[in-house]
């Protein structure tokens, strides 16, 4: 894995996040007030307060391979509850990011996918184009999905059926836009983020066309945005479980 | 008559189109003047703060240089975005500008008077459950909500339109918020969960604030996850989790102990999901309610028609 050399890579997790602003995490006492009061925990393999102590116990590619990073849903419950003052919610944040940073595979990686398939629209046109979104993140998940064996071709005709059913349901209620609402200053978003502009790759490989460009990595750079799930497949897949 | 600068947001501008003209009917009627920032952008929702710090203050931030330039006030009606657009406030201090949520912005006192005063049609008999959900109340740090464990705002607008509202403790529970495109499974729990407790508050409806949140409750009642996938959901969750962590919020009706989507979970009986603009605009008699009911998952028409409201 040639991105866990880097300097960003090899510093521990707890370093990495108490470097961004989370040095309160060394406050936690493990009262589970965060945990008792998530919403998701339904879900989870790591509990959030067992997040914390792990990245305090440099587990981190347990961390990092987890569900729970990905199922989080910024709720901001447990921020809001933390009688140590411990932002948990921007935790999960610094750790999903810390995920693509370090291309660890991802537990979820519709998620991440949608994640993409979101920004994508955003740097293309400024906005969010909710169709063109939708139709980007569902054929590179189905995809995915289907290289990867986590769908056979049965679960992938249903996901298909269900997916169309939606879709008609709110085309009929006229509840999708049909076009894009684009915005003048494209080149201002375009140069946003925390890397050079290859790293909104989504954004320049879909203005090239097809989706499957999305996720077959030709837009490889270091960037935490545009990583593409195909490079953690080719590079880092399999090594972590 | 007073100019608000107006943030719509992606989802307004989609999706979400009916609370957007709604509250446009609403200000119209109360002398308020939108000011739609000129050309403004995604806030980047939570996408961008999930994969971007960086990116997702730059998007944000690129909004409030707007908002200053059109005026002192600001009004984000999505959750999401009045949640970016105070975020990037908080962390690049300098932009003079008050971002408003709509439940905030209508529930001062001389706003309720105004709307008080206006009320055309009041909406007796209708019982319902306000519904705030996380991003215009938590944290409070970042959003200054006063009682972010026990918001009231909304009750109260929702009591000035003369709705009776039920009580119940899920005002600001969690819907799932994105989770829906990629793990609806996981939404269609969380709000199965919210749609029982409304029912269980003897709600007719549920009111909300945010376009996540409506589309979350509306679509998760019109669609119904396989129940395979249900299933696979059920046994990965059990074994994984550790002792003393029951769910916080038991589902009311079970035993209060498992987290588990409970069987036939689907709710007899959906519960429309409306926007708060929208009964506003109703009360006051203003804007095209037709058009939006057409657009709802679940058809509020029956359930309007019944306790004797035009519905055309
Ligand atoms: S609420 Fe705060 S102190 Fe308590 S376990 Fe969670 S992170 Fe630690
Ligand atoms: S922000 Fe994430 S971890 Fe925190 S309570 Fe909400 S879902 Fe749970
Ligand atoms: S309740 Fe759901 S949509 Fe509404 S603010 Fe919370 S996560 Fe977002």
């Amino acid at each position: 894995m040639a991105s866990l050399s880097t300097g960003v890579a090899s510093m521990p997790l707890q370093t990495a996040v108490e470097k961004r602003g989370l040095e309160a995490l060394r406050r936690c006492y493990q009262c589970r007030k965060c945990t008792n009061g998530c919403p998701l925990t339904f879900a989870m393999d790591l509990m959030p307060h067992q997040v914390v102590r792990a990245v305090q116990l440099g587990l981190d590619q347990e961390v990092l391979g987890s569900k729970t990073i990905w199922v989080c849903a910024a709720c901001q419950t447990c921020s809001t509850r933390c009688p140590n003052d411990i932002d948990i919610a921007h935790l999960m944040d610094l750790l999903r990011q810390e995920n693509r940073r370090r291309q660890v595979e991802p537990a979820e990686p519709e998620v991440v996918l949608f994640h993409q398939a979101f920004l994508g629209s955003v740097c293309r046109h400024g906005r969010v184009f909710e169709v063109g979104m939708l139709a980007r993140y569902k054929w590179a998940a189905l995809w995915s999905g289907l290289r990867k064996g986590r769908q056979n071709l049965k679960q992938f005709a249903i996901q298909l059926w269900q997916d169309a059913r939606l879709g008609w349901a709110m085309f009929r209620r006229r509840r999708l836009r049909i076009w894009p609402s684009r915005i003048h200053a494209k080149d201002q978003i375009r140069r946003m983020g925390s890397a050079p502009s290859e790293n909104l790759s989504l954004a320049r490989s879909d203005a090239g066309g097809s989706g499957v460009s999305e996720i077959s990595g030709q837009n490889r750079s270091t960037s935490s945005v545009g990583d593409s799930l195909a490079d953690d497949y080719g590079q880092a897949g399999g090594t972590q479980r | 008559m007073i100019q608000v600068g107006y943030y719509p947001g992606c989802a307004l501008h989609g999706t979400a189109a009916e609370f957007d003209e709604s509250l446009r009917a609403v200000c119209h009627a109360l002398d308020i003047r939108l000011a739609e920032l000129q050309d403004w952008n995604c806030c980047g929702a939570s996408s961008a703060h999930s994969l971007d710090d960086q990116l997702a203050v730059d998007l944000a931030e690129r909004n409030l240089r707007l908002a200053v330039q059109t005026g002192p006030d600001l009004l984000a009606p999505c959750a999401a975005c009045f949640h970016r657009l105070k975020t990037a406030q908080k962390q690049r201090p300098g932009y003079e500008v008050a971002i408003w949520h709509v439940n905030e912005f209508f529930s001062r006192p001389e706003r309720l008077s105004q709307l008080r005063r206006r009320l055309q049609r009041p909406l007796q008999g209708l019982r319902a459950v306000p519904y705030y959900g996380c991003l215009t109340q938590r944290q409070p740090k970042i959003t200054d909500a006063p009682q972010p464990e026990w918001p009231t705002s909304m009750d109260l607008l929702m009591e000035a339109l003369g709705i009776q509202v039920r009580r119940w403790s899920y005002k600001t529970d969690c819907c799932g918020g994105s989770l829906e495109v990629a793990r609806p499974d996981l939404v269609e729990h969380l709000c199965n969960r919210l749609v029982r407790a409304a029912q269980e508050a003897d709600a007719d409806c549920i009111v909300t604030a945010c376009p996540m949140c409506q589309a979350n409750l509306d679509i998760s009642q019109a669609m119904a996850v396989p129940m395979a996938q249900k299933a696979s959901l059920a046994l990965q969750s059990e074994p994984n989790r550790p002792e003393g962590t029951s769910s916080p919020l038991p589902s009311p009706g079970q035993a209060g102990l498992s987290n588990r989507p409970a069987e036939g979970a689907t709710t007899n009986g959906h519960l429309p999901v409306f926007y708060i603009t929208e009964l506003m605009a109703l009360a006051l008699g203003v804007g095209k309610p037709a058009r939006w009911w057409q657009r709802h998952m679940i058809d509020p028409r029956p359930l309007l028609a019944q306790k004797g409201f035009p519905i055309e």
